[in-house]
């Protein structure tokens, strides 16, 4: 009989286009959703791997994160203060940068675009690794430099000192990123049609002014992405402080991702460690929700 | 006037070449540190290797492992981006083109997932992998690759496929094609750009990605570079020159990555419907 074979048929040709989206939301649902929500709940845990143990503890949790440690506190403080130094100096660079790349008078721009791109593509395992040497005591290239410009005094153990290292940092963060936001906010740029710089270059628009007020409007977009990625990873930065900060229990120079994996893995505190996750994912949210609504007060304004 | 613009773009180049040279410097210093002997570069580390000491690479790909680390990153890269691929142009063609309902709350819960940061999630992962069975083997590392990279590469491909006209699709419809067939012959070759670009940006971030790769394999035979290179790191402290020899390998071949980065990404971004 047709009848029934001919309806779930039907039903299935209904539904088939469904099937394009089981395979994304499987993997994604299981690797990142049910972790996620995984983590809230063991938030509210005290638990262990080593002895097994998994107690329900409340808020308990939260209120350690929030009145007791201060360790987290300075976390976070150096996290801002990483936060500055990328939004100050990294991305007004790679604009600049851009924007010099992007201007006509330059040739030359895949060469410079590939360059720049190196140091972005390398794993960042390989760059700490490097640069803790290249700003190492003995024999680095800074020592070395400041050796020979008669600077001798200003040798330290930067990585081992309270701002000097997040500076170093910043520095190697810059000197990996910079590329790959300098390289986007180009392309951006490029698509900006030609006759619109050009009337606005008639009409007396040059050089700064050229691109503050008609350039960056244009690829704003861009610009908020950049933005936005520097923030989150600003908070979330682990390989470099991981490799590049000296170990120890020095409360100065811990970043928030490096104490949570700390908590987590070396303490075997996996609740807690799992409650101070989603204290920074609070963080990150507030900020870059603040962002947003800047940015968009800031358009409705303009 | 005239004065103006020539300063301007000397100005210009001088700038952009400190910056190539101060991201260039560093991995020059660093190979060629690599072929001195230790004591050498201790007492040097300034001056041209004496005579290079390409033993040095020899020691590190064998007794200091990184060949297997090497394979081991391939592996899982190129497991992980093919399923990545597979996921994401299947998705985001249903996205795009097909459209069913509750396509639009499908994406921006899709959309969440570009802004979870592997961090958020390493804790639980871990202890599923451990309690499953899979930490040290390559799903250890594929299957999470997968789910965390691709929201974002369905939301690049989904502004790839919007670009595709319909007029494309509905021609084949016409002539008796099934979805799956457009899909598979259609709307992939239309969109190699994107695909291209998935590849070297996703390629590239599972290659580098070092939180999972730290804490999900502990066993060198599956280990891959980036952890690797922290496992070698630890065992030749001291021994500075093999140390950057071994380093040298695991990130030069990425040069050539650099390459076609660039290459792809603005012709990507140019030729998709690339919303930010």
């Amino acid at each position: 009989m047709p009848k029934p074979r001919a309806r779930l048929a039907y039903h299935l040709k209904r539904l088939s286009p469904y099937a394009y989206f089981l395979p994304l939301g499987l993997v994604y649902v299981s690797f990142v959703i049910y972790p996620l929500l995984k983590s809230v709940v063991e938030s509210f845990y005290d638990s262990s791997l080593l002895m097994g143990t998994r107690t329900f503890v409340g808020i308990r949790n939260y209120i350690e994160v929030i009145a007791e440690d201060i360790v987290f506190r300075n976390a976070l403080r150096n996290n801002v203060i990483y936060l500055a130094g990328l939004l100050c100096f990294g991305v007004p660079l790679a604009v600049v940068v851009a924007s010099i790349l992007n201007s006509e008078r330059i040739r030359a721009k895949r060469f410079f675009t590939t360059i720049y791109m190196v140091p972005y593509v390398l794993p960042l395992v390989g760059i700490g690794i490097l640069f803790k040497m290249v700003f190492s005591f003995d024999f680095g290239i800074i020592s070395a430099v400041l050796r020979a410009l008669g600077m001798g005094s200003l040798i330290a153990p930067w990585l081992a000192r309270f701002p000097d290292a997040i500076f170093v940092i910043l520095f190697v963060t810059i000197w990996s990123f910079f590329g790959g936001d300098a390289l986007f906010l180009f392309a951006s740029m490029q698509q900006i049609p030609r006759e619109v710089l050009e009337s606005a270059q008639i009409d007396g628009a040059r050089g700064l002014r050229l691109l503050i007020r008609i350039t960056l409007p244009m690829v704003s977009e861009m610009v908020t992405v950049v933005i936005g990625s520097n923030t989150i990873g600003a908070f979330t930065q682990f390989g470099l402080f991981y490799l590049m900060l000296t170990k120890g229990p020095q409360s100065q120079l811990r970043v928030a991702s490096t104490w949570i994996m700390s908590q987590a893995f070396d303490y075997d505190h996996m609740g807690y460690g799992c409650t101070l996750t989603v204290a920074l994912l609070v963080v990150v949210m507030v900020i870059t929700f603040s962002y947003l609504a800047i940015r968009k007060r800031a358009r409705v304004d303009a | 006037m005239r004065q103006c613009r020539i300063g301007f773009a000397i100005f210009a180049y001088a700038f952009l070449a400190v910056l190539a040279i101060m991201m260039v410097y560093p991995l020059l210093w660093m190979i060629a540190n690599s072929l001195k002997t230790n004591l050498e570069f201790i007492r040097y580390p300034w001056s041209f290797p004496a005579s290079p000491k390409w033993g040095n690479y020899a020691v590190a790909v064998t007794a200091g492992r990184i060949g297997r680390y090497l394979l081991n990153s391939v592996v899982v890269t190129f497991t992980s981006l093919a399923g990545v691929i597979l996921v994401s142009t299947l998705a985001a063609f249903g996205m795009a083109k097909l459209k069913p309902r509750g396509s639009d709350v499908y994406y921006y819960f899709i959309l969440v997932g570009i802004m979870i940061p592997p961090q958020l999630i390493v804790i639980p992962l871990f202890i599923t992998l451990l309690r499953t069975g899979l930490t040290n083997t390559y799903l250890a590392l594929i299957l999470p690759y997968i789910g965390l990279f691709s929201p974002f590469a369905t939301f690049l491909l989904k502004g790839f496929y919007s670009v595709v006209p319909r007029d494309v699709m509905d021609a084949a419809r016409i002539d008796g094609c099934t979805n799956r067939v457009i899909y598979r012959r259609i709307s992939l070759p239309l969109i190699a750009p994107g695909i291209g670009v998935i590849g070297i940006l996703t390629g590239t971030s599972i290659w580098n990605e070092f939180l999972f790769a730290l804490i999900f394999v502990r066993t060198p035979a599956v280990r891959t570079i980036p952890a690797g290179l922290v496992t070698f790191v630890l065992e030749h402290q001291t021994h500075y020159s093999l140390l950057f020899a071994g380093i040298s390998i695991a990130i030069l071949p990425l040069v050539v990555v650099a390459i076609a980065f660039q290459k792809t990404m603005v012709r990507g971004l140019s030729e998709g419907a690339v919303k930010f």
